[in-house]
């Protein structure tokens, strides 16, 4: 009698770990139409092949610059682990995330971030922690990012912050329960559409225009990281034009690559070599690239990789090129889809946010 | 013993499922806070104060200059810049009404409501708001209720002047 009821206890606790593993997965949100961005940290673990470079950072690396272009014009391995105001903590740990998997040759990381010394939000924290998988990299992620009210056991049980979705799910939750459609290439966010970009606000004076100590801390760890790796660690400043990216900022990231001995490109400087057209190669008015434009900065970018890297052309790697060949032909199938919705609707509904 | 483990199996979803914490989606995001009788600016009369509804206040404040906005990473909302006669005025949305985020002042053709404009002495700023101004890294920074106001000083003259809502 004993012995069955311990093996009851035991079939009961399965069964209810199992429960609730299944209601988290529902009452999570899914991201797969309006915001997708939510869902590009987490499709990195479907990866099936290594990279020669990996970006990190914000919304300035993941809808700016295409990998496919960096394949089909360089034989270049790329993946992006960007995330919507990704900060510069969360980029220091999804690259130590990704060195669990891979050691890249070179990693990207854009300074834009570097504004930001402090946690700002929990929805963008969300975006950029809930798809890691559980690691101790993880926690020290959540840890570093965590605004003053948000608890460490929502983030490691998001079940805990999200069962109030139980009264507002929708068909997307039941839908992509238990899998998610693909939302980029290679972390690549494609958008097809174009907002000419116009006249913006004059930037605000700043007291002070020093970047915080633990922004640069982790500048450090990033460094230290690469070096620790034998990678080879790029700066960049995507080509955007708001926010304002002041001289003062630049100049402070100039001095640290001279210090670190590493390599920083400001792109805003670039935008005619480069061939970017803020008429036609934006989609919101000069904040990001659209695919046109994300397309001319890949060539660009991937033109100083094989450069200045020495970086090696894949193509011709039977097993690499049956990896991009599908990659490449979803990505057009996505460009297509986009161009034919623009053409019914006049603009993008899947984006539309309800 | 059945009776029993079903309660518990229930317990403890419910538990899960009522957990603390507010509710949270997609667009969880900052709270604010409405109102408050804080710093307000002048112009042409129209008196603006911080997290006021926006809609109110550019009625008042007639036709602008220029128009600006930028749609947050991940559309956390839409934040607009209205641009006047020497200030600029932002917004920040909070469930699809837009608020007075700030107000700062462009040139010396305008003043606060206390006679501080652009170029007026470190003294001067202290003289009309009083020794209570928190001194940060080259600011002075004044609060009151929901708002700031704050001077960025530049070799002892004001250089910059800033009205905020204080949103959290």
């Amino acid at each position: 009698m004993k012995k069955k009821n311990i093996v009851i206890g035991i079939i009961t606790a399965i069964l209810l770990i199992v429960s609730l593993g299944v209601l988290q997965r529902l009452l999570m949100p899914k991201f797969m139409t309006g915001i997708v961005e939510g869902s590009l940290v987490e499709e990195y673990y479907q990866e099936k092949s290594k990279h020669d470079v990996i970006f990190v950072g914000d919304c300035e690396v993941y809808e700016n610059f295409s990998p496919i272009t960096l394949w089909k014009n360089y034989g270049i391995t790329s993946y992006i682990r960007g995330s919507a105001q990704q900060l510069i903590w969360q980029s220091y740990y999804l690259l130590e995330d990704t060195l669990r998997f891979e050691k890249p040759d070179v990693v990207v990381f854009n300074v834009l971030s570097l504004k930001y010394d402090q946690p700002q939000s929990e929805a963008y924290n969300r975006m950029s922690i809930d798809g890691m998988q559980l690691s101790m990299t993880k926690i020290n992620n959540i840890l570093a990012s965590m605004t003053p009210k948000e608890n460490i056991l929502d983030y490691i049980f998001p079940i805990l912050r999200y069962h109030s979705r139980i009264t507002s799910l929708t068909a997307d939750d039941f839908k992509y329960c238990f899998g998610k459609d693909k939302v980029s290439t290679n972390g690549y966010y494609m958008r097809v559409d174009v907002k000419p970009a116009g006249v913006f606000p004059t930037p605000k004076k700043l007291a002070d225009y020093s970047f915080g100590a633990n922004a640069m801390k982790y500048l450090d760890k990033m460094t230290l990281l690469c070096k620790q790796n034998g990678i080879k660690l790029i700066l960049i400043k995507a080509p955007c034009l708001y926010p304002h990216w002041y001289k003062e900022w630049d100049d402070q990231v100039k001095t640290y690559a001279q210090k670190n001995n590493l390599d920083y490109i400001n792109m805003i400087n670039l935008v005619d070599k480069i061939g970017i057209d803020f008429k036609k190669n934006t989609y919101d008015a000069g904040l990001h690239l659209n695919l046109s434009g994300a397309e001319k900065l890949a060539d660009y970018f991937g033109a100083y990789l094989v450069r200045n890297y020495a970086l090696k052309d894949h193509r011709g790697d039977p097993s690499l090129d049956k990896i991009y060949n599908d990659k490449t032909a979803f990505y057009n199938d996505m460009k297509q889809s986009q161009i034919d919705e623009i053409k019914r609707y006049g603009y993008l509904k899947r984006f539309l946010v309800k | 013993m059945k009776k029993t483990i079903i309660a518990l199996m229930m317990s403890m979803i419910m538990l899960a499922v009522t957990a603390c914490g507010p509710a949270a989606n997609n667009n969880s995001g900052t709270k604010t806070n409405d109102g408050g009788d804080g710093y307000f600016f002048t112009y042409m009369g129209t008196r603006v104060l911080m997290n006021e509804k926006t809609s109110e206040v550019l009625t008042s404040l007639g036709k602008y200059k220029n128009y600006f906005e930028s749609e947050a990473c991940a559309y956390q909302g839409l934040e607009k810049t209205y641009t006047y006669n020497g200030f600029a005025l932002y917004t920040y949305p909070k469930d699809g009404v837009d608020y007075v985020l700030s107000v700062v002042l462009l040139d010396d053709t305008l003043s606060t409501p206390e006679g501080i404009s652009i170029g007026a002495s470190e003294k001067d700023v202290i003289a009309k708001y009083g020794n209570a101004g928190v001194e940060e890294k080259g600011s002075l920074k004044y609060t009151k209720d929901k708002s700031t106001i704050t001077f960025i000083i530049k070799n002892n003259e004001v250089d910059s002047i800033e009205y905020t809502a204080i949103t959290k």
